[in-house]
């Protein structure tokens, strides 16, 4: 703060204290006094507030990240999934579910479901922010003991091969063989992969999202699920070595240019032939 | 002057030389270009029936056209050779065989549609554009024709004499009726007889579940609520000597689980097992939605409803999943209670 | 004076001619004409597409395994280093791979397979359409069913070879369709496939059937084909001073020899090409057959996929009779459907001539609007076969558009009986529409575009008459005054049919160069330009 010229400067100034405990010892009080009532409301706060048992919250994760998750559900998603998760006539209970199928499913953005009624929900962009999928995760998981979100997956010290086999097993029936994806009944549909983070498929194959049956951990260990990605992962980004892929979608596509661009162009090329000149 | 005369000798005709002709070639007459070009070929019937003046200028052209093309299809051939012999393959570099098959392509496309394309330029632009009509022959033969081949056909038939020789033509026609029985005979051992094979599966009473790619034993606790997975029998885990064997292994939420009668204690702690093998057109089931409990065949879309003795709700499937009996053990493996009780897999004739 | 190359060729010729007599056979072959439209050589992009086949497939099976036995892969392709699958697809993913020419002749060899049931196709529609099946042409029509049966059976065995999840897939369900038929099916499963699915023999025999019985039976059908297509002389379309008793066209030698060979080399590169650009059948990434897994949208190659769509769409009915079933659902679309509908495409010569009870023979081929019943029956049946090719990807459409996979399947259940009768009406309406303005110009001549008023108040328009080059491909249908088909029984008119032979015939109209020309040879379909005389007499008199 600048201080004009001319203008007296201001120090501060010790009235006499009638009292004769002087000044410091009333402000100790009047800490104390502080320290006493915040004590108190936190206390009220932590006594009245539903956070559930310390022990389920998130790791590292502090009251105030469930709380603002607890804020956030409740904005966004008790309108179907009840008040206190306990789930409605469109929605399942969320209670027990982890940490891991919300980072899912608000983290591929299927949830906040776009509409009431529909078979499967698609993949969107998600509607919040990295810091409030990790609060909302944080909340539902300190409701009850459920999946964690995966850490630390290193995928690429596994054996593609076999992530290929038990692919081509337990996933390539919904999934296709190469992971763009399949028709269920009903207007359900098991999506393409093909935008799938590694740790968005862990979670998916631990919590079973929707149609799909959860795959636990005594059943697909971790290191195979880890395989599973690798396979993914590496067949994903590697190169098409006979061309173009046509979408790697099959013998549909094939068929369609073996047709447009093959006799399509073989009875062009006959008609230049029989022309004249 | 008996009647036995010695057969006719004949004598040979003047002696040729093989190889060469008789007598030196008459010079064969020199071409009558002039002629060539009108004269009707009697021999085919063939006439002109139009000529287009060819155009000096379009043929230049159209020669500098053709050796491009050509040009390009060398370029093309040995283009491919250069690739092939400066390259080598393998599937650690994708992207590099990538490369290397499209540069074949264009290279042997190249090659190809310039000498395609040159000769076909050659043929509308340097040759001269000429019609010629010709006389279709009428398909059939004259009527004497015919008739003297079917004089051939009938005459050489009755000297063959079936229709006097009964004997032989019975015979005949019991020797060629059986002649081909020896090749069907000795091809029965393409294939075993059916036997029982069809109607088993590996699944014996006690079996315990493992995995079908692991090889672990399922126990109690191993799915979660809503899993499934593919299990075969311990011991006999080859899929290919035991195709119609896979079975799912479902887990269901308590309550769920709707048994057909009789079929009560078929489950095990809200287990079901199925086989895996579609009962349409033997598709192996992988799909199963845990919330509608449906398992569907990605085949030809047969659904069958896992809570309900998997029965068939829609698709061409008729008959529903062969369901094992199953069990748990006690220290909490899964195992069969029994074989399938019914044949697992597509339908055939003598299934019942 | 003569050039040194003309009597090299002499000489050769002579020193061939010594030995096998052979001048007339060259000349009269040489000088054979054939007629010129473009929808004559369809035929031709089946012929070179086989050559392709064998030619690729032969250096293919230089590499092959038809092998059964399980061996560990230990290639160069990662994601399947380690796993249990048959020599045949690790043999197959060698030649992928490590064989420096591999993929590209395996790709070639896939795309021509795919080339060649589609120009036989393409062919086939021609011939139907334009009634070219008609006597004497019905036992070369046979043997085109039959080619048409072989190569589907072909391309079936040779992408189900390399044993891979998707083809082993399709023949899992070709087991189950043998094992359906009545009272012999699971005999001959078990013959076929040397016990039950799936067996160590399967690929070894699909392998001799592949590479020698079929291509031998279909070499020997296609040299019968093209012999009797020869002997008889091809089909032509109404023209110009053609009658039923000539053919009008171009030599052999040279020029029909010529661009036939450069066909052949561009059949070859569209191959090559479309191998260069454009992946087909990557077997690495659908995974070694395992008769415990499927992937999802599993379609077999084009021409199988009607049997795969009447399988999705029979609706499930099984028999059961005295201890014995009957299962319909697949006995239907997997063998009665497909025995029914190609038993139909052979006898169409004979149904044709039962229903209209032309015996005559025919060399002029119609044009398809002439003969609305045939092309209204040839359409349904199109449309019947797409309706089913549809049903074989219906998984596949119901989640690009987002449908329900029931609804999807009900749908085209519905469409296979409606859409076929629909098409039929309205081709129908279509052809007789085409008839009538046919006959409309015939009789009335081209609108000239004036109105002119009478004295009496009417407005006219005047009309000019078709020019004379038009008329022959009118007048051969029914409004026309057609030449009548050469009757059966009788000799046909001695003389030869000799229209005057043009001095300087017309040149065609100045036109833009090749894609014009193209342009109007697709539009004027069945009319040629005016390239010969003016006839001086009608048409169709001898």
């Amino acid at each position: 703060m600048t201080r004009e010229p001319g203008e007296p400067t201001v120090t501060s100034s010790r009235p006499a204290d009638a009292s004769g405990r002087g000044r410091r010892s009333r402000r100790l009080s009047s800490y104390g006094v502080l320290l006493v009532s915040l004590a108190a409301l936190g206390g009220l706060y932590a006594a009245v507030a539903p956070s559930g048992n310390a022990a389920n919250r998130l790791p590292g994760v502090g009251a105030q990240t469930v709380s603002y998750g607890r804020q956030l559900y409740e904005v966004s998603c008790a309108s179907c999934h009840g008040l206190n998760a306990e789930g409605g006539s469109n929605a399942p209970s969320l209670i027990g579910v982890g940490a891991a199928a919300v980072d899912f499913q608000v983290g591929t953005g299927r949830m906040p479901a776009a509409t009431h009624q529909a078979a499967e929900e698609p993949r969107k962009p998600p509607r919040f922010s990295q810091d409030q999928i990790h609060a909302l995760a944080a909340y539902v998981a300190s409701l009850a003991p459920g999946p964690a979100i995966p850490s630390d997956l290193n995928y690429q010290a596994t054996d593609p091969a076999l992530g290929g086999d038990l692919f081509r097993t337990n996933c390539a029936a919904c999934h296709n063989a190469i992971g763009s994806g399949g028709d269920l009944t009903y207007g359900a549909y098991a999506p393409s992969l093909s935008q799938a983070t590694p740790t968005q498929i862990y979670e998916a194959m631990l919590t079973g999202p929707e149609q799909m049956p959860p795959f636990s951990n005594s059943q697909l260990s971790s290191r195979e699920k880890l395989s599973i990605i690798n396979y993914l992962m590496t067949t994903r980004n590697e190169a098409n070595p006979g061309g173009n892929g046509l979408g790697r979608i099959g013998p549909i596509p094939e068929g369609a240019v073996g047709w447009i661009a093959g006799i399509g162009l073989l009875v062009g090329v006959t008609v230049w032939i029989g022309a004249r000149a | 002057m008996t009647d036995e005369q010695p057969p006719p000798v004949r004598r040979p005709g003047p002696l040729r030389r093989i190889g060469r002709r008789a007598e030196p070639a008459a010079p064969m007459p020199a071409p009558n270009r002039a002629a060539e070009a009108q004269t009707p070929d009697p021999l085919a019937h063939v006439t002109v029936y139009s000529r287009t003046d060819d155009d000096p200028i379009e043929a230049k052209r159209g020669e500098r056209i053709v050796a491009a093309l050509f040009l390009l299809s060398a370029i093309g051939s040995l283009g491919f050779c250069a690739i092939w012999f400066f390259t080598s393959v393998s599937g650690a570099n994708l992207a590099h065989l990538r490369r290397v098959n499209f540069l074949m392509g264009a290279a042997l496309g190249a090659a190809l549609c310039g000498t395609g394309a040159a000769f076909i330029v050659w043929a509308k632009r340097l040759m001269p554009h000429v019609k010629y009509v010709q006389e279709r022959e009428p398909m059939h033969s004259t009527p004497e024709d015919e008739l003297a081949a079917e004089k051939v056909v009938l005459d050489g038939a009755t000297s063959m004499g079936i229709a006097r020789r009964p004997l032989v033509l019975r015979s005949a026609g019991l020797a060629l009726g059986v002649l081909g029985l020896p090749a069907i005979v000795a091809l029965r051992d393409m294939g075993p007889a059916l036997k029982d094979t069809l109607r088993t599966t590996a699944w014996t009473a006690g079996d315990r579940m493992v995995d079908i790619n692991t090889g672990r034993p399922i126990m109690l606790g191993d799915l979660e609520m809503g899993g499934y997975v593919t299990v075969m029998p311990e011991g006999s885990t080859d899929t290919n000597a035991n195709a119609l064997t896979p079975t799912l292994l479902i887990r269901l939420r308590p309550g769920e689980n709707r048994p057909l009668p009789g079929r009560e204690s078929w489950a095990a702690a809200d287990h079901v097992a199925y086989s895996k093998i579609c009962t349409h057109a033997g598709c192996p089931i992988g799909l199963y939605e845990e919330q509608t409990h449906h398992m569907l065949c990605p085949c030809h879309q047969s659904t069958f409803l896992a809570t309900e003795g998997a029965k068939v709700i829609f698709g061409p499937a008729a008959r529903s999943l062969p369901q094992l009996p199953i069990m748990l053990d006690a220290a909490g493996y899964f195992r069969a209670q029994s074989p399938f009780h019914e044949p697992c897999g597509p339908s055939f004739w003598e299934r019942g | 004076m003569t050039s040194p190359a003309e009597t090299a060729t002499r000489k050769t010729l002579r020193v061939v001619d010594d030995r096998f007599g052979s001048a007339n056979f060259l000349r009269r072959n040489l000088n054979k004409v054939f007629p010129d439209h473009w929808s004559f050589m369809l035929g031709e992009i089946a012929l070179y597409s086989f050559v392709i086949l064998l030619l690729t497939g032969t250096y293919l099976s230089l590499f092959f395994r038809a092998s059964s036995q399980e061996v560990f892969y230990n290639g160069s392709y990662a994601p399947l280093r380690g796993l249990k699958m048959s020599e045949a697809y690790a043999s197959t993913l060698h030649i992928s791979f490590d064989v420096r020419a591999g993929l590209i002749i395996r790709q070639i060899h896939h795309w021509a397979a795919l080339i060649f049931v589609s120009a036989i196709f393409v062919h086939l529609m021609r011939v139907y359409f334009t009634g070219a099946y008609r006597k004497p042409r019905e036992i070369n029509w046979l043997i085109g069913v039959g080619l048409l049966t072989l190569a589907i059976l072909e391309g079936f065995a040779g992408y189900s070879l390399p044993d891979d999840l998707l083809s082993g897939t399709g023949i899992r369900i070709a087991y189950s369709v043998l094992e359906s038929i009545p009272l012999v099916g699971t005999w001959l499963a078990f013959f076929v496939f040397g016990g039950a699915f799936p067996g160590q023999d399967f690929i070894p025999r699909l392998y001799i059937a592949h590479i020698l019985l079929v291509p031998g039976l279909l070499l020997a059908l296609i040299t019968a084909h093209m012999m009797i297509l020869w002997h008889q002389k091809h089909t032509d379309f109404a023209g110009p001073d053609k009658t039923e008793h000539n053919v009008i066209g171009s030599t052999i030698w040279p020029g029909f020899a010529w661009k036939t060979q450069g066909f052949l080399f561009l059949v070859f590169g569209v191959s090559a090409l479309l191998g260069g650009f454009a992946q087909i059948n990557p077997i690495w990434l659908y995974g070694p057959y395992n008769p415990a897994v499927v992937s999802a949208g599993s379609q077999p190659d084009w021409y199988i996929g009607f049997l795969e769509g009447s399988l999705r769409l029979m609706p499930n009915i099984e028999w059961n009779l005295f201890g014995h079933t009957i299962d319909l659902n697949v006995l239907f679309p997997g063998i009665i459907l497909p025995g029914i509908m190609f038993t139909l495409l052979g006898l169409i010569p004979w149904l044709e001539r039962w229903k209209t009870k032309d015996h005559a023979y025919h060399n002029v081929l119609d044009r398809p609007r002439n003969k609305a019943n045939r092309t209204a029956a040839g359409v349904l049946a199109i449309v019947f076969y797409l309706v089913l090719l549809v049903g074989g990807g219906n998984d596949v459409l119901a989640k690009t558009f987002d449908w329900s996979l029931q609804g999807t399947t009900w749908a085209l259940r519905v469409l296979i009986i409606v859409l076929p009768l629909l098409s039929f009406y309205v081709t129908k309406r279509i052809c007789l529409g085409l008839q009538h303005s046919d006959a409309d110009l015939l009789h009335h001549g081209i609108e000239s575009g004036i109105i002119v008023r009478l004295p009496s108040g009417a407005f006219i328009e005047p009309t000019k008459p078709l020019p004379a080059h038009r008329r022959p491909l009118l007048e051969s249908g029914p409004a026309g005054h057609a030449e009548p088909a050469i009757p059966y029984g009788h000799a046909a008119p001695n003389g030869h049919a000799q229209p005057a032979v043009g001095t300087g015939a017309q040149a065609d109209p100045a036109d833009g160069g090749a894609l014009s020309a193209a342009g109007r040879a697709i539009k004027d379909f069945f009319t040629e330009p005016a390239s010969g005389p003016e006839s001086p007499e009608d048409p169709g008199q001898p």
